[in-house]
């Protein structure tokens, strides 16, 4: 029997029992039965789990009213009104309602001699306080982070910006999980296609559960398949705020701290969170270096590859030496070599992060260090491959929001330098650059801004003006939402 | 699928096959005499050692009809393939420059992967193959590293003409320049410059210059930024800043103005490398003139200046320079 198809009936011990039954199997499932001190008493039941209540606020706003009452049994309008000591609870808001609110943490209130149940807010589940996201720290700025509590989430938002503009709209998603999931809007800045297009991609979702932003991510996302990134994450309730100013849409998914945003353009990744907090000269630089060091992490082991294996008379004399006598006894072939090599890499890197940070800082440096070491004096791997791969990887870590499309890119560039050499290369990258300029991201080009002939639209891509010059018009994503003064 | 198949076969089909640098045996550089009718090559080769950075030098000869089969021939039976790519210094016999190198420049640059920009010398008074197998150089690297090196060195210093295989070939079969090359010889062990060869317009040694005259030859070609003069009680003249043009009329005939900074302490000192600058320009263009070389293009001078008499025009040096406390940084 599923709760929604419960009816209860004006007998409270009948309605106890159905619920006893329902829930035979919970054992967090509490049924606390509380009588009045009149003649004839007051009965009443209630219905809650234990861990997700506040006991507090059950104790002294619920049994506590009820135990003192000393006139005799009321209907349960006027329970809620004359016993009850609570904001906000709603009276016989419909089976679904009822029990979507009792599952998540809500108490159920019944009297004896009435069918129609009350709900109480009395949430009180384990939570954390907002502390700074380990992976999006900032060196100067605000410094709270969502946490897995939804509305103390959209709460945080809701600080940022105080305006009536800003709208919550909550949905509904998975069968079983039954999640809620806010879209979140400035009303006048969002633009309405796009709203509209993230509404339906939402509610076309069909899954079981729910129980991470990625989870709706990979389902909305555009192009699927895309290693580069067409939804945006964070953890930081001002970047969602600056967003939203935009004219971006929030997705907030209750149990989770990440909070996806979209549509989500390539300019993003290269922006870090504190790019707005710190002077704009240094941003400037560290944004230029950001992509320097993308392009880098991507072709640097393809170019090594293609120089050593293809066009060695590019590399100056010396130092091809210098690569020819590092090579010397190395078995493999250096395409070979490069692809173990950063396999390798991968590997440490991976088990670097799964592993706990005390532990993770040693086995950085026994990976790094020792076993690199180890490997060139035993000549399976030579030391300028080392040198490259690990310089690839230390500059992937500047972009950490292209780091899927890193790793993959990575590889193809590779592959295609050890055919073609340098023409691989470029015949790789100009295959990347094609394949980003037919990405969107719910319908706006992925390279809006960068390939824009708008001159407002360039103010905060390869260059963040100063605030100053950026006051005339509001940065926006691109010129079909410009903020409305 | 289908996408993924065209990306797949043009890559598939363009040659899965490559040559690792460590699979390479790289010529740093190449002596060529002449046998008879046939080529002989010598090639200095780096073998990278896992030990050490410096590659030791190991030798390989190889002789043909012409350059292309020389090298092939040198190539022949190694288990690693010869690579021509970094080549510094390529090293011509007399018996080479004694019968023209029009032909040898050709094969060079069509027929072999000698990077057009490897610098072409002529070895005097030794064996070229000798000068690569003889000398030791002071750093324990290939001789071809080291020559490579000196003869950029040379090169800025107006010590040697700046004589790259594409230039060379260029000056024999069209920019209407004779052709001249740096000069080494063996001294003690080491491969040292010793003037520069002079070649006629069909490629073939004329004659020589001392390295005075190539210094002075190499100021009036504009070659480099600097150069030193000795005056004849061996007061040192440091010039910089050298600039050269070339003018020709009817009325003053051909003028060589040189203009550069020189080192001195008085006006009196500055007259004087003036004076001697110029006397040893006039005594290098004489000497071009007895070898019947044009390398300073005299003649062609005249033809863009419109003059078609050219055989007779006589030839001015005038030397401009100002006085400087130091060329060479700092204050004397």
């Amino acid at each position: 029997m599923r709760p929604s198809d419960l009816t209860f009936t004006t007998d409270l011990d009948h309605n106890i029992a159905q619920m006893k039954r329902i829930f035979a199997h919970d054992n967090t499932f509490i049924c606390r039965e509380v009588q009045g001190s009149g003649a004839p008493a007051l009965r009443a039941a209630l219905f809650f789990f234990d861990g997700m209540v506040e006991s507090t606020t059950i104790n002294q706003s619920l049994v506590r009213p009820l135990r003192r009452w000393a006139r005799g049994p009321m209907p349960m309008d006027a329970v809620i009104h004359e016993v009850l000591e609570v904001d906000d609870c709603p009276l016989d808001p419909g089976m679904d309602k009822l029990f979507q609110a009792f599952l998540y943490g809500d108490t159920i209130v019944l009297v004896d001699g009435d069918s129609r149940p009350a709900v109480v807010n009395t949430k009180g589940f384990a939570k954390r306080s907002p502390e700074e996201p380990d992976n999006e720290k900032v060196l100067r700025g605000p410094r709270e982070g969502f946490t897995e509590a939804f509305m103390g989430n959209l709460a945080l938002i809701r600080r940022r910006l105080r305006t009536p503009n800003l709208c919550f709209e909550f949905m509904q998603v998975g069968s079983v999980s039954d999640t809620t999931v806010s879209l979140c809007y400035i009303d006048g800045i969002a633009d309405q296609t796009v709203l509209d297009e993230v509404k339906r991609r939402v509610q076309a979702i069909d899954l079981d559960a729910v129980l991470d932003a990625n989870y709706l991510s990979e389902i909305m996302r555009d192009d699927r398949a895309s290693p580069f990134p067409t939804t945006g994450f964070t953890e930081r309730p001002d970047i969602v705020a600056a967003k939203l100013l935009e004219g971006r849409i929030a997705i907030v998914v209750d149990g989770t701290p990440v909070v996806l945003t979209v549509p989500h353009i390539l300019q993003e990744t290269f922006q870090a969170n504190d790019d707005y907090y710190v002077s704009y000269l240094y941003t400037n630089l560290t944004r230029w270096l950001r992509a320097f060091g993308f392009l880098l992490t991507l072709i640097l082991p393809a170019v090594y590859v293609a120089l050593v294996t293809w066009q060695q008379e590019m590399i100056p004399t010396r130092l091809l030496f210098s690569i020819a006598a590092s090579r010397q006894g190395v078995p493999f072939s250096t395409f070979t070599e490069a692809v173990g090599t950063l396999i390798v890499f991968e590997i440490l890197k991976e088990a670097g992060t799964r592993t706990p940070d005390t532990i993770g800082q040693a086995l950085s440096i026994v990976g790094g260090l020792v076993l690199g070491q180890a490997a060139v004096d035993a000549r399976f791997v030579s030391a300028p491959m080392v040198i490259v791969i690990a310089f690839s990887g230390v500059t992937a870590l500047v972009v950490p929001k292209l780091r899927t499309a890193t790793l993959v890119f990575r590889f193809f560039l590779l592959v295609c330098a050890a055919v073609l050499g340098l023409y691989g290369v470029l015949f790789g990258l100009a295959l990347i650059l094609a394949h980003a300029c037919r990405l969107t991201s719910f319908g706006i080009p992925y390279l809006t801004n960068l390939l824009s002939a708008e001159k407002h639209s360039k103010r905060d891509v390869l260059l963040r003006y100063p605030w100053f010059a950026m006051k005339p018009r509001r940065r926006f994503l691109a010129g079909w939402n410009e903020v409305r003064r | 699928m289908k996408r993924a198949l065209i990306l797949l076969l043009p890559l598939l089909l363009s040659g899965c096959t490559w040559r690792d640098a460590g699979d390479l045996s790289a010529v740093t550089s190449a002596a060529i005499a002449r046998t008879g009718e046939d080529y002989a090559l010598t090639a200095e080769l780096a073998q990278p050692s896992g030990d050490t950075p410096i590659p030791q030098a190991v030798f390989a000869s190889g002789s043909g009809s012409g350059a292309a089969q020389a090298i092939d021939a040198v190539g022949a039976g190694r288990d690693s393939q010869l690579y021509w790519s970094h080549t510094r210094v390529l090293l011509l016999d007399d018996s080479v420059l004694s019968a023209g190198i029009a032909g040898l420049t050709d094969e060079l640059t069509a027929a072999s992967e000698v990077r057009p920009s490897v610098r072409v010398c002529a070895a005097v008074d030794t064996d070229a193959a000798g000068i690569l197998k003889d000398t030791a150089s002071l750093s324990g690297e290939p001789v071809g590293f080291s020559l490579g090196d000196a003869l950029e060195q040379a090169v800025h210093a107006s010590q040697s003409p700046d004589a790259q295989l594409y230039r060379v070939l260029d000056r024999i079969r069209t920019d209407g320049v004779d052709a001249v090359l740096p000069a080494v010889t063996q001294k003690d062990g080491q491969a040292v410059l010793s003037g520069c060869v002079l070649l006629d317009a069909a490629g073939a040694q004329c004659g020589r210059l001392d390295e005075t005259q190539t210094t002075a030859l190499c100021l009036m070609q504009a070659g480099g930024e600097q150069a030193v003069f000795y005056d004849t009680d061996g007061t040192r003249i440091a010039l910089s800043g050298c600039h050269t043009t070339m003018t020709a009329d009817e009325q003053h005939g051909i003028v060589i103005h040189v203009q550069a900074k020189a080192a001195c302490t008085d006006a009196r000192q500055l007259h004087r490398a003036a004076y001697v600058v110029r006397m040893r320009c006039i005594d290098t263009v004489r000497q071009l003139d007895a070898a019947g070389c044009d390398a300073l293009g005299l003649g062609r001078v005249c033809e863009q200046a419109g003059l078609t008499e050219q055989t007779g025009m006589p030839v001015t040096v005038s030397v401009t320079l100002s006085g400087t406390q130091s060329t060479e940084g700092g204050v004397r």
